[in-house]
């Protein structure tokens, strides 16, 4: 077995759940990869940004977290 | 990732050692060497290059104590010494790398440690491209740090003397560290956690807009949110307090080990004290006895000959009958009473019988009285003449037994000599100061971890608390239109986040499923108890377990051949999951053996790495002592095709040069 980076990614991309969640969890794990070595990364202000962009097409209906 | 030249100046005793290791192919290295040669310290400096320490028990140290004692005496006041250690390493198709350490001091004084630090540094130059030739890496500590990350480093780099702190409890969280972060699942872990806090500010978005009630609910939030961080806080403090106790119970259960030993070493040095003093005073009354014996048969030796030439003359003048035959003349007188001989003639007065009888009362009056002196005189004398007899065997067995008394004497002082030198520095005082610092470290962790137990108790309601908040703020929230929008951004973030807490736990038990799964594969082909052993597990916590056949947990009772093949094992698994091969540096891999696990684990060993050379293209460097590498380790491991060389020490000039052997 040899786990890296590209299993996770692979991982979440194959994950069961919905396309705007998994677009979201892929992108900020992106972010992470690329911040692996900054001791205090300013992440909530790109964090947002992530979940602005991609929260339009979450099928809310379809997780059935807002009613 | 291999090792291709490994170059040291002034390191210790190592002045100027400049080593190639073979790493176009799978390589297999054997630096052999006596006890002082510089095998440690090869591996202490191989360490330093790669993480900064001499070893990850030895974060901190003395930089004066890295320099050569030969090049400090050389060196003159004022005069520079550079310390150096540099290692090439080819990374395969990511190109090479040299990577090199060095500490600069200057001489202040004529004695050898009169040295003070100038400066110390870290250089990294990258070929990545051949027509570019080497870079110098900007950041060399993160460069370092991402190819051979430091939390890991003791997987790769140790001292198999030190085994038995391989796989203990407070480890585990580092060990846990390690398998996330090289199978970077602790990227996701990150994911999550700046996720959690993106949410949570998401939440206090939505209450500050969800109007008056939403604001106060916000406040509620932040309040009991607070309160949270003020546990959490406190939690992690005291998590590193139960550490560090953990550490300290750790310690004090190794020493309370080794004082088990000691006492087991005082129980038997003072029976040889026993057996040394009976033996002293056995030979001691022996030697006595001879003495009184000497001194009473003294002059009846010397007067030995007169003795017995009486004695014969005695004996003669009986013979010859010049001396009468011991009678009673009482007897005789009683005959002449009675006037009749025991013959029945008569006796009577004056007769010629009475006259016969009476003449020779007269005649051996006086020689009786010397008969009977001479008879009593023969009593002793024969005594004496016996005694004078036996002298050569009293004296042989007199002189046998202080013989006897005198070996076992020595036998007993011979070990106890050995048994004192092992003894030496341990008294009572020391070994119930660290009985009493064990209970004391015990009593500190019983009690944390109570005050753990409270403090995450208080941790539980309070999250209850701030989701029962949450929800009232959901609420809130969707009953007006300008905070609906907030809401499903937090909703989606919140889906986001969970989504991502499950495929965290799902991967993290995947890799520690796997990571074990491996490590008991590695750990079996190693062990010859192969149906004793259940395949090894690691827990929740990390904690790897070994149980036999009867479900009891005996990572902690396996012997120490098992123990270094765990060892071995968990190296080589840590090297598989990284996904490429790290080099594994080995101090005395079999130094706690007896030869025959000796000679089983060299061969188990060699057939376990064998089939990662040739799969992996492992490297392995195994630092050995003369006694290590003995026949029966050579013959097994000749089929690996060793590049043996050997570290000799030059007494004259305090520095060890390296011999290629074969």
């Amino acid at each position: 077995m040899k786990a890296n980076a590209t299993i996770v990614a692979k991982g979440i991309a194959m994950a069961d759940c919905d396309p705007a969640i998994k677009k979201c969890l892929l992108a900020l794990f992106n972010f992470e990869l690329e911040n692996t070595n900054v001791k205090n990364p300013q992440y909530k202000e790109k964090y947002q940004d992530i979940i602005d962009a991609n929260v339009g097409s979450w099928a809310t209906e379809s997780s059935g977290n807002l009613k | 990732m291999k090792i291709s030249r490994i170059k040291l100046e002034n390191f210790r005793q190592h002045k100027n050692i400049d080593i190639e290791l073979d790493s176009s192919r799978s390589s297999f290295t054997i630096l052999k060497g006596r006890n002082g040669a510089g095998k440690t310290n090869m591996l202490k400096a191989i360490t330093w290059v790669m993480t900064g320490k001499l070893a990850k028990d030895e974060p901190k140290f003395d930089l004066v104590s890295l320099v050569s004692n030969s090049a400090s005496r050389e060196a003159s006041k004022g005069e520079i010494i550079e310390v150096v250690v540099r290692v090439d390493i080819d990374l395969g198709t990511s190109g090479m790398a040299q990577v090199e350490r060095s500490a600069r001091f200057v001489k202040t004084g004529d004695g050898i440690q009169d040295l003070d630090v100038s400066a110390t540094n870290l250089s990294v130059m990258t070929l990545e491209d051949k027509s570019r030739g080497y870079q110098k890496e900007p950041n060399p500590e993160i460069w370092l740090e991402k190819v051979f990350p430091d939390r890991f480093s003791h997987y790769f780099l140790f001292d198999g003397e030190h085994l038995e702190r391989f796989f203990k409890d407070t480890e585990a969280t580092f060990v846990k560290k390690a398998v996330l972060e090289i199978a970077n699942i602790d990227q996701l872990e990150k994911l999550v956690e700046h996720l959690g806090n993106v949410n949570q500010q998401l939440v206090k978005e939505v209450g500050s807009i969800a109007g008056v009630k939403g604001e106060e609910l916000r406040k509620d939030y932040e309040f009991i949110e607070k309160k949270i961080e003020g546990i959490v806080e406190e939690l992690k403090a005291k998590e590193v307090s139960r550490l560090e106790l953990d550490e300290q119970l750790s310690q004090a259960r190794e020493k309370m080990g080794d004082i088990a030993a000691i006492q087991k070493d005082i129980a038997y040095r003072n029976k040889l004290e026993g057996i040394a003093q009976s033996a002293s005073d056995r030979g001691r009354e022996a030697r006595k006895e001879l003495n009184s014996w000497a001194f009473k048969i003294g002059p009846a030796l010397m007067l030995s000959g007169q003795i017995k030439a009486v004695e014969k003359e005695i004996k003669t003048a009986r013979t010859k009958k010049v001396l009468p035959p011991p009678y009673k003349p009482e007897a005789l007188q009683e005959l002449l009473d009675q006037a009749t001989c025991i013959c029945g003639r008569g006796l009577e007065a004056n007769s010629d019988s009475c006259k016969h009888v009476e003449g020779l009362l007269a005649k051996f009056a006086g020689l009786s009285e010397i008969g009977t002196l001479l008879s009593e005189l023969q009593q002793p004398l024969q005594y004496v003449k016996a005694r004078v007899d036996s002298t050569p065997d009293t004296l042989q067995s007199t002189q046998e037994r202080i013989k006897s008394a005198l070996s076992d004497e020595s036998k007993a002082m011979e070990e106890l000599s050995v048994i004192k030198q092992k003894l030496a520095g341990h008294d009572d005082a020391q070994i119930s100061f660290i009985a009493k610092k064990h209970d004391a470290a015990k009593k500190s962790l019983d009690s944390l971890l109570l005050q753990i137990g409270s403090l995450e108790r208080q941790l539980e309601d309070q999250r209850e608390k701030l989701a029962l908040v949450r929800k009232d703020i959901e609420n809130e929230a969707a009953t007006k239109a300008k905070s609906r929008e907030a809401l499903q951004r937090q909703k989606f973030a919140e889906a986001t986040l969970k989504t991502a807490q499950g495929m965290y736990e799902n991967f993290s038990n995947q890799v520690r499923v796997k990571v074990a799964e491996e490590l008991s594969q590695e750990f079996q082909s190693m062990i010859w108890k192969k149906n004793f052993f259940k395949p090894v597990q690691i827990d929740e916590d990390y904690r790897v377990l070994v149980y036999n056949k009867f479900d009891v947990e005996m990572r902690g009772e396996l012997s120490k051949g098992e123990t270094a093949c765990l060892a071995f094992a968990f190296s080589l698994t840590l090297s598989n999951v990284a996904g490429f091969s790290y080099p594994m540096v080995v101090d005395s891999p079999l130094a706690r053996f007896d030869s025959e696990v000796k000679e089983f684990v060299s061969s188990v060993l060699a057939k376990a790495l064998e089939s990662e050379v040739e799969s992996e293209g492992k490297q392995i460097l195994m630092l050995m002592t003369d006694s290590e590498y003995n026949d029966d380790v050579a013959d097994a491991l000749a089929h690996m095709k060793p590049k043996v060389w050997e570290i000799v020490f030059d007494q004259e000039n305090a520095e060890s040069r390296l011999v290629a052997l074969k």
